[in-house]
Parts: structure tokens; sequence; C-alpha cells
């Protein structure tokens, strides 16, 4: 008995070593990777809130608490809050369309979401300048209306529309075609309306998915610099979010203000990456339950 | 409830999936669409469902039209093919879900529902399992369950769509039988569609068997093995060989062609190549003279023990039975 173990411990062991590399190749791999990572991922992050925190934590508060970094705050989540369920809608509704159903000009439509990935976002905001803008398209319109989009917060809201709208979708269309149509047919035939479906069958079946891309959503939503950027005018306390405000405050030699308001963004960053690591856990864990389930 | 199908036709783009189908399901009786892949069984059974529009023609059910109706008014209960249960929902939730999904009005009370359910999961002998998940379920199991899903809408047509397909031998015979019996106990009109015809045989009051989106002949299991209406249902249908014949192509199934040391006028010479007898039947593979070509003839075991063939040795064909198209 105990020898036969210990055989297998041995040939565990010389197949480990078969199918590896020499010592010094794994070492220098490893080593090259970690010292990229270190320098690239962790010296920035932990510059920010060195640099944050440099004048000390009262100047921090200080920056984090003014008029003009609140308002962006605020500003920042109003985009978010408006941006992140209107593209939770169109993202669910884009996957349903072309998950569930053969149309044609479907492959037009999948292009159409991924435009906001392919175009720079400075374009994307740009877009919006020459539609609503002064000299655009609407812009008289808009005008004798009383209506002001661009320089304003509807235009913020816009630009970030446009560019978080492929990741709902993105996350969802996948998982969705590989679960394909059959459950929903079934609630079909045994009589559920279409809310039904959607609500008692195709949801909870890509819940882990959507809750991923609203939270890549989110991130995106509050993080977007370079199309926002171009609507919104820069105008302190009224149109500046908080990537637009680091960005003054960095402009002005007010480094400690920047960096704590910057801490922010990174902070966000990391909760981000920890919900989203959570999630990955969590559908990994259901599908690993069951599968346990299934073998045993 | 009966269904009547006229002239149906059906294309994908420039591929045509059914052509000018007439059917009658009789009201009560278990009907068995049978067929190669690709042949249109399941687009006829999704039609009947109404999970797909015909391009033209018409489904009737006890007379009356319902080619446009809506999937969700016809009372049809569904199998899928691969069971599509809902994976998120324990197997009780999937038995009431058509249940729960009613408009107030007519939606049965909780205790009703309940209710319901377990006499359904009794029925398919699964009330033990109301609180697992779909993938914590053995093929069979599931099946079952998908069958009970069904049933719980009091459908007037049950449709299943190839629902021994993805089952290991032994499970697909028990189901086969066990479906067989279910169907007897609630006399509710069936189609099932199977590219198996052992299954066919088995199960079904009645054989439709298609081809290339077209019927090819529709019969008792007894009517199309014993008398093929086309060279296709002869070769679909069991082992047969295939001859080349001055009037036509000839056929003729391995046990009607008998065996013997003797010449005779008609008969044709061969040699026997392999004999493999494993079973009840033994079944030999002759090499003819004339053409070369194989023929497969079948012997009960106690015959071919009277005659012990040897491998290699030269013997005389005759057919019993030979049909020609």
């Amino acid at each position: 008995m105990h020898t036969t173990q210990f055989q297998q411990y041995q040939g565990k062991v010389a197949s480990k070593r078969a199918t590896s590399e020499p010592t010094w190749v794994r070492w220098s791999l490893i080593g090259l990777t970690l010292a990229f990572l270190g320098l690239f991922l962790l010296v920035p992050l932990a510059a920010v809130f060195a640099e944050a925190l440099r004048k000390g934590w009262g100047v921090y508060l200080a920056a984090i608490t003014e008029a003009d970094a609140l308002s962006a705050m605020k500003l920042t989540l109003i985009a978010s809050l408006i941006s992140v369920p209107l593209n939770l809608v169109f993202g669910v509704a884009a996957a349903w369309a072309i998950t569930k159903f053969d149309f044609k000009g479907k492959s037009f439509l999948i292009t159409l979401i991924d435009l906001p990935f392919a175009v720079s976002p400075v374009i994307a905001g740009l877009i919006f300048v020459l539609i609503f803008g002064l000299q655009g398209w609407f812009g008289e319109w808009l005008i004798d209306h009383d209506l002001k989009v661009i320089f304003a917060i509807p235009g913020i809201v816009l630009a970030t529309i446009f560019v978080t709208f492929p990741f709902v979708a993105r996350e969802l269309i996948p998982l969705m075609q590989a679960q394909g149509k059959e459950e929903e047919e079934a609630a079909l035939v045994l009589g559920a309306s279409g809310w039904k479906m959607l609500w008692h069958v195709t949801l909870p079946n890509v819940k882990w998915g959507l809750i991923y891309g609203v939270i890549l959503t989110n991130a995106r939503a509050m993080g977007e610099f370079g199309a926002v950027s171009v609507v919104s005018g820069h105008i302190r306390g009224l149109t500046n979010t908080m990537p637009l405000h680091v960005e003054i405050l960095y402009n002005e030699y007010n480094y400690a203000a920047a960096f704590a308001v910057a801490s922010l963004l990174t902070l966000l960053a990391l909760v981000t990456l920890v919900l989203k690591t959570y999630v990955e856990w969590q559908a990994s864990r259901d599908a690993a339950a069951i599968e346990k389930e299934v073998t045993a | 409830m009966s269904i009547t199908i006229q002239q149906i036709n059906k294309g994908f783009g420039q591929f045509s999936a059914l052509r000018d189908i007439n059917l009658q399901v009789p009201s009560g009786e278990l009907v068995a669409l049978l067929g190669p892949s690709g042949c249109g069984k399941t687009t006829l059974l999704r039609i009947i469902a109404g999970l797909e529009t015909p391009d033209s023609g018409q489904i009737l059910f006890d007379g009356v039209d319902t080619t446009h109706a809506d999937v969700r008014e016809r009372q049809v209960g569904f199998v899928f093919q691969h069971y599509a249960l809902f994976r998120h929902m324990t197997v009780f939730e999937n038995v009431a879900f058509g249940l729960r999904v009613r408009p107030k009005e007519t939606r049965p009370s909780n205790a009703e529902i309940k209710k319901r359910v377990h006499d359904l999961l009794k029925l398919v002998q699964l009330d033990w399992l109301a609180d697992r998940y779909p993938p914590q379920l053995s093929g069979g199991q599931r099946q079952r369950i998908a069958l009970a899903r069904a049933l719980a809408v009091e459908p007037k047509v049950l449709l299943l769509d190839e629902p021994f397909g993805a089952l290991d031998a032994k499970v697909r015979k028990d189901l086969r039988r066990w479906l067989r019996r279910l169907h007897d106990e609630l006399h509710v009109t069936s189609v099932f569609v199977t590219h198996d015809q052992e299954e066919a045989l088995e199960v079904a009051d009645t054989i439709v068997v298609m081809n290339h989106g077209q019927v090819e002949q529709v019969g008792s299991p007894q009517a199309v093995y014993d008398n093929p209406a086309t060279p296709f249902v002869y070769e679909f249908l069991g082992n047969v060989n295939a001859f080349e014949t001055p009037q036509g192509k000839g056929f003729v199934r391995p046990y009607e062609i008998s065996v013997s040391r003797e010449a005779d006028a008609q008969s044709i010479a061969g040699s026997l190549t392999y004999v493999h007898s494993v079973g009840s039947l033994v079944r030999l593979e002759i090499k003819r003279a004339d053409n070369e070509q194989y023929v497969d003839v079948e012997l009960g075991r106690e015959q071919f023990n009277q005659l012990s063939f040897k491998q290699g040795e030269t013997v005389y064909l005759k057919p019993t039975q030979l049909r020609v198209f």
C-alpha cells in the first residue's frame, strides 16, 4: 500500500519535471512578469495615494470636500446614475434581439453596437457638438426653445451614454448565444407573456453577466474623460466631472488636490475590481456547485 | 384533439424544408414522424406547435384553422430535444411554471398548484426530486420532468422532439415503454419526432416516414415495415439488400433469403465470407460469385446449427420474397 503511494508520488514528480522548463527559465520569466506589473501597475497606484497624502490628511480632506470637487462628484454620479440604467435597458434589449431572433441587418446592428468602442472618445464628443452645438444641426432650434445640451449636463450624459453603450450588450450576447433560445420557447409554449419570459427565464439565466456588464459600464461612466471633455466646456462647479476636475487642478499646479481627487477615482477602480472578482467567483461557484452535484 | 395538416410548405432561404405536406393525426393517437436528419420532421413539429410559421398551407386543430394562432393559445405541450428545463428553477418550479404564468383570473391557487405539481411528479415517478435543480438530474430524469412540465398545462396535443435522442441505450428502452404506457393512460394526441426506426416501430400507432421535406409513407408500424411504399422507406426501415434487376431496383430483407448447399435453376452462387453469431439470429455475409456484391442473410440460430455452414464455403441463395420498384 505504502509502496504504491510512494510510486504514485514519484510518478507525479517525474511527470511534472517532464513538462516544465528548467528552473532558471521559470524564475526569470516570473521575475520579469513581476517587475513589469510592479513598474506599470503597482508603482503608479502607490504614487497616486502617496502624492495625494503628501501634504497630510488635512489638505487631502480639504481638497475632496471643497465645493467644486463636490459638485464634480455630484455631476459624475448624475451622469452614471442616468447612463447606467439606460444602457442596462438598451444592452438587454439589444442582446435579446440579436440572440433570440433572426432578422435582416443583424450583423449591421452588432457592428453598430461596437461603434463606440471603435471610435475615439474625442470624436464621440465632437459628434454631439456637431449635432447639438451652437453651429450644429439642431443648434438654432435648441436656442429657440431655450434648451442647452452642449456645455451643460445633458451633453455630458449623452456623451457618457454613447461611450458606455457596448458594455452590457457585449457581455450578454456571447452568454445568451451559448444558452440558445430553447428555454424561451419552452416558456412561450407554456403560455408565458413576453414580460414573464424575460423576467422569469431570460434574466435569471444571465444574472451574473448582467451584473458584470453593469459594473464595467459604471466604471467607464465615472472615469470617462475624452468624450465628456469635448462637450463639457469645463465650467467649474457646473459642468466638470471628476476626471475633468483632476485635469484642471493638475494644470493649475495644484498637485496635492489633483491627486486627492484622483485617489477617489482610483479607489473606485479598486472597488470595481473587487466587485468584478466577487461576481466572477460567484458565477463560477454556482457553476461548480451544480457540476459537483452532477458528478456526485 | 385531431390535427389536420394541409399543403404545408416551408423554406429557409434557398432551402426547402417542407414540400406540400398533407397529414391527418386522429384524436388520441401516438404518431411518429420518422426520417433521417434534415428531412424536415422537426420543422413540421415546430409548425404544429406554432414555433415556426409555414410559408403556405394550413394547420387545423379539431377542424379549426389554427395556422396563425399564437403559440400560447394553442394549448400544446412541447418536449424539447434537450429538454430546455429552466436551469435556475427547482424541479417543482419548472413544472409549476405553466400554471404560475397564467393571468390572475385563470391562475389556480397556490394550494392547487402544489397539488397539481405533486400529482404530475408522481405520475412521472419523480416526486422525490421536487427540490432539485435540473443540472443535478440524470438525462432520463430530466426527460420525465420535461414531460411533466408539458403536461401541467393540460395540453390538447403533446409534441415531443427526439424525446429519447440524448439518452443511453438502456434508459432509452425503458423510457420508450414508459411513454407508451403513459400515452395509453392519458390518451392525449401525441406526435413525436425520431430518426430511430426501432423507436418508431415500437412506440407509435402510426408512422409517418419523411425524406427531403416530403412524406414518403403513412401507416401502422406493421404496414410500413412489411409493405414499404418507396425504395427510401425500404432502405430506411430495417436492413435490406438492394439488387439491380432487369425490371428495376429489387429489395430483399436479410431474413427473406434461403441459403442451401444445393444449386437450383433460380439460385445465385456465392461464398460465405463472414458469420456473425451473437444473439438469437445468425448473420451471414455472402459475396456473390456473379457480381462480387455482398448480401446480408439472417438465419435463426437453430436453422444455422442444423446447416452448420463454414466460412469460405460456397452456398446458393434464393430470395423467398422480392420487391421491385
